[in-house]
């Protein structure tokens, strides 16, 4: 009795609770890290969607991946995912974090094609780079996802 | 103040890592420091962690492609790669600009310049932790963002050049704009001279903190910005000058050290704030005289080749010297382009500019020194 | 190619460091062909040349011109504006041999990350006495990369290194 009322009612408030306080880290590579910058500014203001920067990582419930991801840089990235703590949840922002962009495998050697082979991604935004529009629709999209919605976002019929 | 004790550093006593993604750094960088108490004794810094291969991504498309790489360069002023570029092969084609072309390279150029120092000025104050002028600065800067929406129809990477000309005319009531958006940042700089630059918190902060000597200046090769705070006059839109800026009326503005040592960061700081009036002297008077005409002479497609030969242009970018050396064979593909960029010789003056320094300071003079990783990373 | 001064001068101190002297590109500037092994020297004499006083190494850039190495140093003086373009040429017998040449870092500290570039992509190591620790690449990186026969990497680091092949040609007809 009290397990599914935990699962019903107090399950649907923590899900809601945690996709309203996204506090994150961001890791900027190159000119999409300007545009998360953009998004936290004062016109498109991430913060009414509950989202606050954070540098400590066991603080943070979301990583933001802005740009690309260089095998240079693919350990430390992994190393700073797995100290987050559960639950956490990864925004690839960009063509380059999200298939390598302008620098496929065909043509650079140092990035990584896509920041999916190095840890779980759970919502990508594609654009060289996004507008932040195109990064709040992206984090709209990872809260219907948290509370377990079917994502009306970027449905192609 | 720093105070430098009398005897040696002692490298002993603690290793602090930093980074390479830390809230305190301005780019993704990796910081070795041994500390003797609180002053930083050794500095070591590892870079690399943009390395895209952007040179060679070059080589292997076409040369219209070539242009938009560039713009990668260097993201926050990504009209200066282009402009660099487009500027040898022009040289290596002999090809001629239109007049029109010009002066709306001239416009873009300076108008990046003034997004760019925009956005030192907010790293500079999220490393004093000031977040009133880091919203304030970047609500201003969206206007410029806008002004770049309006003529190239992207935000950041604007792709806009092209060799010959560049792609699409100003529309209408764009000069207009320009002189707007320049007259309200005029009035927004007494604003952040009244709650940042000279608030008294600010000069604790910066005045007197990571003095870069004139000495390092030249065994380093620094130029741009942070040369010029530290005395050395070297501008190439007045040495050597390129586009049109010889028939332009501006200053090139030194440090002068008002408020600590020449060359501080607080120098820096004021200096590039100098620099975005002087930018907006340009705008005022290039928009006056912006010719009609067409603004491109060809038309550039996948197909386009360079005749065989090389040329090697430099220009002034908001960081420093940026060159490009570019070495045609007659094919469909670059056969080198290389980029001889300014955070190069930046990146070299840390470990000793650092040295010295207490660790509380080390975000201040990071940021003053306006680093661009993605640059010198390539 | 009328007659520099600054060459006779370079002539007359060190001769036969000067293989050609030549217009680089289309600009004005004049580029010197020097011999490879005398570039020390002939860079401690434009250094210390009064009349040019060429200080300021610029950039330092490395080309391949099908198999050969072409190195460039742009230089220029801070005191006269003087701008000279100073060039050697390297073989490498084999391909994915590293060829060592004479380091200017001691005359120019510039040179430093310069050099470490070419040395990185390009595999051609210079003797000096400071190297810096770091590279832009991980470590262990095989292979040079600028090199026009590199050959991109299966797999870096446990990650590998391409995508799925996607044919273009169905993909396109699909879409008609």
């Amino acid at each position: 009795m009290i397990g599914s009322f935990y699962l019903s009612t107090v399950g649907k408030v923590l899900k809601w609770a945690r996709s309203r306080s996204l506090w994150y880290i961001s890791i900027g590579n190159g000119c999409c890290a300007d545009e998360v910058l953009n998004t936290m500014g004062c016109r498109y203001d991430l913060e009414r969607f509950g989202c606050l920067p954070q540098v400590d990582p066991r603080q943070a419930d979301l990583l933001i991946i802005s740009g690309m991801v260089s095998y240079k840089a693919a350990p430390h990235i992994k190393n700073l995912y797995d100290s987050m703590l559960y639950p956490k949840y990864v925004l690839a922002v960009g063509a380059c974090a999200n298939c390598g962009g302008p620098f496929s495998p065909e043509f650079s050697y140092s990035v990584v094609p896509g920041a999916d082979r190095v840890i779980p991604i759970d919502v990508y935004v594609p654009g060289c780079p996004p507008r932040p529009e195109a990064i709040m629709n992206g984090l709209i999209a990872l809260q219907e996802k948290i509370c377990g919605q079917e994502s009306s976002h970027f449905e192609i019929e | 103040m720093n105070s430098i004790p009398d005897e040696p550093f002692r490298t002993d006593l603690t290793t602090w890592e930093i980074g390479p993604y830390h809230g305190s750094l301005p780019a993704p960088m990796r910081l070795r420091l041994s500390l003797d108490g609180e002053i930083i004794a050794r500095c070591q810094v590892e870079t690399g962690f943009l390395h895209r291969g952007l040179e060679k991504a070059c080589e292997l498309h076409s040369w219209k492609a070539a242009v938009s790489y560039a713009d990668h360069l260097d993201p926050e002023s990504a009209v200066f790669g282009e402009l660099v570029l487009c500027l040898a092969v022009e040289e290596i084609g002999e090809i001629s600009v239109p007049a029109r072309a010009q002066f709306i390279r001239i416009i873009l150029s300076e108008l990046t310049r003034i997004s760019a120092h925009l956005a030192f000025i907010v790293r500079m104050a999220k490393a004093v932790g000031s977040e009133t002028v880091v919203h304030y600065v970047l609500r201003d800067r969206e206007r410029i963002l806008d002004l770049f929406e309006l003529l190239t129809g992207a935000r950041f990477s604007i792709n806009f050049l092209r060799f010959g000309g560049v792609r699409a005319d100003v529309t209408d009531g764009f000069i207009e704009r320009v002189l707007e958006v320049c007259e309200m940042i005029r009035i927004r700089m007494k604003e952040y001279n009244d709650i940042f630059t000279f608030n008294h918190g600010f000069l604790k902060r910066s005045a007197f903190v990571g003095i870069l000597p004139l000495n390092l200046v030249r065994t380093c090769g620094i130029t741009g910005p942070n040369a010029r705070a530290s005395g050395v006059s070297l501008d190439l839109r007045k040495d050597s000058p390129y586009l049109g800026y010889e028939g332009l009326e501006f200053q090139v503005p030194l440090g002068l050290g008002e408020e600590g040592a020449v060359g501080d960061s607080h120098d820096r700081f004021l200096l590039r704030l100098r620099e975005v009036s002087q930018s907006m002297e340009i705008l005022k008077q290039i928009t006056e005289r912006v010719p009609s005409g067409d603004f491109i002479n060809q038309k550039i497609d996948k197909e386009y080749v360079v005749p065989p030969g090389e040329a090697y242009s430099r220009i002034e970018s908001s960081r420093g010297l940026l060159g490009c050396h570019v070495v045609s064979d007659g094919k469909l593909r670059p056969s080198r382009v290389q980029f001889r960029t300014p955070t190069t010789s930046h990146l070299m003056a840390v470990p000793p500019l650092l040295t010295g320094v207490r660790i509380e300071d080390l975000p201040v003079v990071l940021a003053s020194l306006d680093l661009g990783i993605a640059e010198a990373d390539r | 190619m009328d007659k520099n001064p600054l060459i006779s001068r370079l002539n007359k101190a060190l001769p036969g460091a000067v293989l050609e002297v030549r217009r680089f590109g289309r600009s004005s500037v004049s580029s010197i062909w020097v011999e490879t092994q005398s570039i020390q020297k002939v860079a401690d004499f434009l250094i210390n040349d009064l009349e040019s006083k060429l200080d300021w190494l610029e950039n330092l850039s490395a080309v391949e011109f099908e198999g050969v190495f072409v190195l460039t140093y742009f230089l220029r003086s801070t005191v006269t504006k003087q701008v000279v373009a100073v060039r050697l040429s390297i073989i490498p017998t084999s391909e994915n041999e590293t060829v060592t040449l004479p380091s200017v870092q001691q005359i120019w500290p510039m040179a430093i990350p310069m050099q470490q570039d070419v040395t990185e992509m390009f595999g051609l190591k210079f003797q000096s006495s400071i190297v810096p620790e770091f590279g832009r690449l991980p470590a262990g990186w095989e292979g040079f990369p600028l090199r026009k026969n590199y050959v991109f990497p299966q797999e870096v680091m446990g990650i590998s290194h391409f995508r799925p092949f996607i044919n273009r040609s169905t993909e396109k007809k699909s879409f008609e």
